[in-house]
């Protein structure tokens, strides 16, 4: 519970930070898309680790795909 | 131009020696001394000189497409969906990648050996904040930062050889060669993976030099200064504290601090050595960082890098806190990684063959 307040507290922050640049990219609505593209995709993941879950490791996937070809050699 | 500042050649050199450094320093005698063992200083002679060869490469990459940036090389060479395509795919599997492994390595190190209390989530946080702030102010910015960094390198690296000097036995790189040539051919590609590959990250940097014609002999110089600093440490590590306890430490050369003492005074100096590891670790990550927010703005075409430094961070830290679940992972993983990152660091040689093929790039 107090990490997801933390977890909470950290993007809120972020978006606190860079208040003043959401004004200066009102134009760019891509930019913006961007921005909290990037941003939920990280939120999504620091609330789902901050709730006590394991996230897996990238790196499980990059060991899959890599392991039968280094076998070869 | 998504950047607009501009360095000079003598500070590109000083990223270029600080970054190959950079968490090397601490892992890379165990890493050699693993298959070299007391040959540890010819294994790292041929990775230095395979890594000068593939810089001059990369060099050659960036002189080939008019000094364009990484993300404008590809494309340029594949064309603008696939080159954006691949640029996404190196930036997010390769460079974030390497981005989480470094921020977990200061994390684990003062975790294991420093501040064994503290959570890692305080470590990263505090560390990353830095790193993000660096990359907010811009390339000049950390820069120049990097260059105050270099006199405290060298006196704090000084201050570790000439302490050391009394313990030095020359016994224990010897007998030379005594397993034959193969384990150390197998260290030295382990040492050309880990630094040298990583060096091709420079290809984002070296158009926002203000003479990028004269990069070449800088980021070879730095390379060598970098490389040259990464071997003399770890022979010394070898010459020090053996090789037994080179290879089985996780961090010998915290280990080799550790060793000095002269006349029962000047002795528990390691914190202090610590502080090169610290520093060159920040300019690594801020180098990547910085890598990592100018190579997505440019392939999703976001006018200011800056916008996207705090949500790059954002991921940064969370996925460095679960990139690997133990350090035994990890020692596992290593083979694997190799190979992953020979695929990424020879793409160059792809581009290479594919801007043959295409002909005349520019």
């Amino acid at each position: 519970m107090v990490y997801t307040i933390i977890s909470l507290l950290i993007i809120g922050s972020i978006l606190l930070i860079d208040k003043r640049k959401f004004k200066k990219y009102k134009q760019s609505r891509k930019d913006i898309w961007v921005y909290f593209g990037i941003l939920g995709f990280g939120s999504c993941l620091l609330l789902y680790h901050s709730s006590g879950r394991t996230l897996p490791t990238p790196l499980i996937w990059i060991e899959a795909s890599l392991k039968p070809i280094i076998s070869i050699f | 131009m998504l950047e607009n500042g501009r360095i000079s050649v003598r500070q590109f050199t000083v990223l270029v020696a600080l970054y190959t450094v950079g968490t090397a320093i601490l892992i890379i005698p165990s890493v050699l001394a693993a298959k070299a063992m007391q040959d540890i200083w010819i294994a790292g002679l041929i990775g230095l000189g395979a890594g000068l060869v593939l810089v001059f490469f990369y060099w050659k990459i960036a002189e080939r497409f008019q000094y364009m940036n990484l993300v404008e090389i590809l494309e340029k060479c594949f064309g603008k969906w696939i080159g954006k395509a691949v640029a996404f795919s190196y930036f997010v599997f390769y460079l974030f990648i390497l981005s989480t492994f470094v921020l977990r390595d200061i994390g684990d190190f003062m975790l294991t050996v420093m501040m064994v209390e503290t959570p890692i989530e305080a470590i990263h946080i505090i560390f990353l904040a830095v790193v993000l702030y660096g990359v907010k102010l811009g390339l000049e910015t950390f820069t120049r930062t990097t260059e105050l960094f270099l006199p405290w390198i060298v006196i704090l690296f000084v201050v570790l050889f000439i302490t050391l000097l009394p313990q030095i036995e020359f016994t224990n790189i010897l007998p030379v060669m005594e397993n034959g040539i193969q384990p150390v051919l197998r260290s030295s590609l382990s040492f050309i993976v880990f630094p040298f590959l990583e060096l091709v990250v420079f290809l984002m940097i070296i158009p926002y030099v203000n003479e990028p014609k004269k990069t070449k002999k800088a980021f070879l110089f730095g390379t060598a200064l970098g490389g040259g600093l990464l071997i003399l440490i770890a022979t010394l590590s070898i010459l020090v504290i053996g090789v037994n306890e080179t290879a089985r430490s996780i961090y010998p050369t915290y280990d080799l601090s550790k060793t000095i003492n002269i006349r029962e005074f000047f002795q528990r100096v390691e914190a202090f050595m610590a502080l090169i590891w610290f520093i060159t670790v920040f300019v690594k990550l801020v180098v990547l960082t910085y890598a990592l927010c100018l190579g997505l703005a440019s392939v999703f075409n976001v006018q200011d890098y800056k916008l996207l430094t705090l949500p790059i961070g954002l991921m940064l830290y969370v996925v460095s806190l679960v990139i690997f679940p133990s350090s035994t992972y990890l020692i596992e993983f290593t083979p694997i990684y190799d190979f992953y990152a020979v695929i990424w660091g020879l793409m160059p040689v792809f581009i290479w063959l594919v801007s043959l093929v295409r002909g005349k790039p520019v």
